[in-house]
């Protein structure tokens, strides 16, 4: 090599190396660019029952060329539905809309939501690079925050053109799909979460598997009780307050918390009862050993291994969803093993029942090119065959005309999942803020430090509160 | 050899001619290069400088995002220090392992290629599969490495529980560091070119001298091969520090447990694509952007002490 030395040679190319991987780093964070694909775990409350490993959403299916006849209007359509039940469910749902309007025909993509959020990170890089789908499926707690920064179509005129109003929804999971009193969404289902019990280990513990916890302090003592280890161990664990279902969001409520105060549009975290909440959960961190807790929750799968379906667990806080998981994933021999009952009440008092619930909507993401199609879809998946995905999924609709075909099939279902019907007058839901994404991950964040001892629980509740009234402030 | 001045290019038609050439020839990776690398580049730190949500207005506001991150944003910091200790632990270990194995993989041996190829092959297999063969491996409760270690220990008649691995605060990086050596299949191919240009007549010399393989080793062969190492002491620093895809693919983005998992890229991502602050994200990509320059430019200023250029011509 004339004129360059080893040296030289060297230096640079470990200096073009390095502006490579500088320039990489630099680039991905300028929006618009495409992020990274690994990006796909389990979720952390409105999981629907679609199989999945953890850590990684299941196999997306196989994309099928959509054939478009002339005359009809292809409909972009990106939803998160791996593998299972529920996406053989929309797939019918699709189709049904595809007959009843012949004009349109439906492109269903499967874009895995984000990591312990839902959100689609894919959608916001389409939303800002100026090509997003005609519509979207899309976790409903989190429509006002994206609407209060301008990344989803406002639908208030077609929702009062076509009667998609609010007296027709769960009041709350309504408010969800709004933001100012204006409609970004149209509500696609609920979900209400209760207490799922294991009869066969009550009996094993010389518990009486018909009187499930009424208290909390009656389900720490079943818990105790039901527990099993070998050696250093754990076998089974009677009860968890964080697996599964068992947000801070869960356990502030039945200690009977608020976590925001509408009035002076504070969110309240470090409300008296939340921080007992969570000193209630350190408490099994401690009494259980949270390394061997840990240890114990990554043998936990979807399906066949879902905690409670494997018997791992005798008690576990989880969704309605998980009935037709159960009735699927189950042994024959187990079907009538387990049983569902509302949380037990909290202390002080507490209010009895409580619940809370989530669920899905329909949005045409901002700046998507066919609003009229988009909306139409959208509209028909969260109003005419709501009750379809419901029936057939076991989820809780949130549009209310849809009990009706419910009541209607009342005997078909399994009576477990009909206890879930009622609990929707006494459900929760959280907040409809611009800040409920912030909310969410501080709440998820101060649980986890909390439990592993980094931080007291008032200390780390007011450091959420914090963050999330920041947020907040920029949108009074 | 007495010095020779070029003489001045004379830039006339036919020089332009042949700039224009080279440059119509280069245009398809220089416009690349331009638009996807330059002008992101350019644009975030013009972002950096902005509160800006990805999408709507941008306001002005100076230098106050890289004011927040340092003051006030605590995530900052946990990222910081997970990314240090993670860098500290997994940039030597990489270096030393990936030096062992090429040394023992020049031995000449029958299916020395074979042998070549299965330290490789680990290289092939995506970041995302890898980290969930990984997480089941080192599944505390019914994994490979546990089961193996806890039967091990029964066979000497011990009942001992293995560690909590990823599940575990105190384990959670070194195990991470355990599945980058997986991966040291780059560096191995790079130090065994280099092992191969060692001279054979120093080693000879050496021998002759009475010098062992240790000595040899140590006083020749890696000397030798401190161009190689530097350049995989600045990449591996460059990749550590900006490590991302198998832990968000392990913790699925929380960084658990109790953000032990945690790392500057993924704060970052999360403050750009999560928490919609593009301007916060941005502006962390610069300061890792800084932070990374700075241990480099250390590093190549240290490199004139120990790394040692065969055919360079000394410079004083």
């Amino acid at each position: 090599m004339a004129g360059i030395s080893r040296r030289q040679f060297v230096r640079t190319l470990v200096g073009t190396v390095a502006v490579g991987l500088y320039g990489g780093l630099l680039a991905a964070c300028a929006p618009g660019q495409q992020p990274s694909a690994a990006q796909q775990t389990p979720k952390p409350a409105e999981a629907a029952p679609t199989p999945k490993t953890k850590g990684v959403e299941a196999i997306p299916p196989t994309p099928v060329k959509v054939e478009v006849k002339p005359g009809q209007t292809l409909i972009e359509y990106w939803h998160n539905m791996g593998v299972g039940l529920s996406l053989d469910v929309h797939m019918k749902q699709i189709q049904m809309f595809e007959e009843k309007f012949p004009q349109y025909k439906v492109n269903p993509v499967y874009v895995p939501t984000q990591a312990g959020t839902q959100l689609s990170d894919k959608l916001l890089a389409a939303v800002t690079g100026g090509n997003p789908p005609d519509a979207a499926r899309f976790d409903r707690f989190l429509v006002t925050s994206w609407a209060a920064r301008g990344f989803l179509e406002e639908l208030t005129d077609y929702a009062k053109r076509d009667g998609v109003t609010e007296d027709k929804f769960i009041k709350e999971g309504w408010l969800e799909a709004t933001w100012k009193g204006k409609v970004y969404a149209v509500p696609f289902d609920t979900d209400l979460r209760a207490l799922y019990y294991n009869k066969k280990h009550m009996e094993e513990a010389g518990l009486d598997p018909n009187k499930p916890p009424r208290t909390i302090e009656e389900l720490d003592m079943m818990a105790e009780k039901c527990t099993k280890k070998e050696g250093a161990k754990y076998t089974r664990l009677g009860f968890i307050p964080w697996f599964k279902q068992g947000h801070i969001y869960t356990w502030g409520w039945v200690f009977g918390g608020e976590f925001y105060d509408r009035q002076a549009n504070k969110f309240t975290a470090s409300h008296p009862r939340i921080v007992k909440a969570l000193e209630w959960m350190v408490s099994y961190a401690k009494k259980y050993q949270i390394d061997a807790i840990d240890s114990f929750a990554q043998a936990f799968g979807p399906n066949e291994n879902d905690p409670f379906i494997a018997g791992l667990v005798t008690f576990v806080s989880d969704g309605d969803w998980m009935v037709a998981n159960n009735l699927k994933y189950r042994k024959p021999e187990e079907k009538d093993i387990w049983d569902v009952v509302p949380y037990p009440q909290g202390p002080d008092n507490a209010p009895y029942p409580v619940t809370w619930g989530g669920g899905w909507s329909t949005v045409l993401p901002k700046g998507a090119k066919q609003k009229e199609p988009g909306w139409a879809l959208a509209k028909f998946l969260g109003t005419d065959v709501a009750h379809i995905y419901a029936i057939e999924t076991t989820h809780i609709p949130v549009y209310l005309p849809a009990y009706d075909e419910l009541e209607k099939n009342k005997e078909k279902f399994d009576p477990r999942w009909i206890k879930f019907w009622p609990l929707r007058s006494n459900a929760r839901f959280r907040p409809n803020i611009p800040a409920g994404q912030e909310a969410w991950s501080e709440l998820s964040k101060a649980r986890d430090l909390a439990i592993h001892f980094k931080g007291e629980p008032a200390a780390l509740l007011k450091q959420v509160d914090e963050v999330v009234n920041r947020e907040l402030a920029k949108y009074q | 050899m007495a010095a020779v001045t070029p003489a001045p290019h004379r830039r006339g038609p036919l020089w332009l001619r042949q700039l224009g050439l080279g440059l119509a020839f280069v245009s398809p990776w220089l416009v690349g290069l331009l638009a996807f690398r330059a002008y992101p580049i350019a644009a975030s730190f013009w972002y950096s400088l902005h509160e800006f949500r990805g999408l709507g207005q941008m306001r002005f506001v100076g230098l106050e995002n890289y004011w927040w991150m340092l003051t006030k944003d605590l995530d900052f910091w946990t990222g910081v220090s997970n990314t240090l200790v993670y860098t500290l632990m997994a940039v030597p270990t990489g270096i030393i392992a990936a030096l062992t194995v090429a040394i023992a993989l020049n031995v000449r041996l029958r299916g020395q290629p074979i042998y070549r190829t299965i330290y490789f092959l680990p290289v092939l297999v995506p970041d995302v599969a890898l980290s969930i063969v990984w997480l089941q491996m080192f599944n505390p409760q019914y994994g490979l490495v546990n089961t193996i270690i806890e039967g091990l220990a029964k066979l000497v008649g011990l009942d001992i529980v293995g560690p909590g691995w990823l599940a575990s605060e105190v384990w959670a990086k070194p195990t991470l560091v355990l599945m980058h050596l997986w991966l040291i299949g780059h560096p191995i191919v790079i130090y065994l070119a280099a092992l191969q240009d060692v001279p054979q007549e120093l080693l000879d010399a050496a021998a002759v001298d009475g010098a062992n393989w240790l000595r040899r080793t140590l006083h020749i062969t890696i000397p030798m091969i401190t161009p190689a190492i530097f350049f995989q002491l600045i990449t591996s620093l460059i990749g550590a520090m900006q490590i991302f895809s198998q832990p968000w693919v392990i913790t699925g983005g929380t960084g658990q447990p109790a953000q032990s998992l945690l790392f500057y890229s993924m704060v970052l991502y999360r403050k750009g694509f999560q928490e919609f602050n593009m301007g916060l994200g941005t502006a962390m990509a610069w300061m890792l952007f800084i932070a990374i320059s700075l241990f480099t430019y250390l590093l190549f200023k240290s490199s004139a002490r120990w790394v040692y250029y065969g055919g360079a011509e000394e410079r004083r």
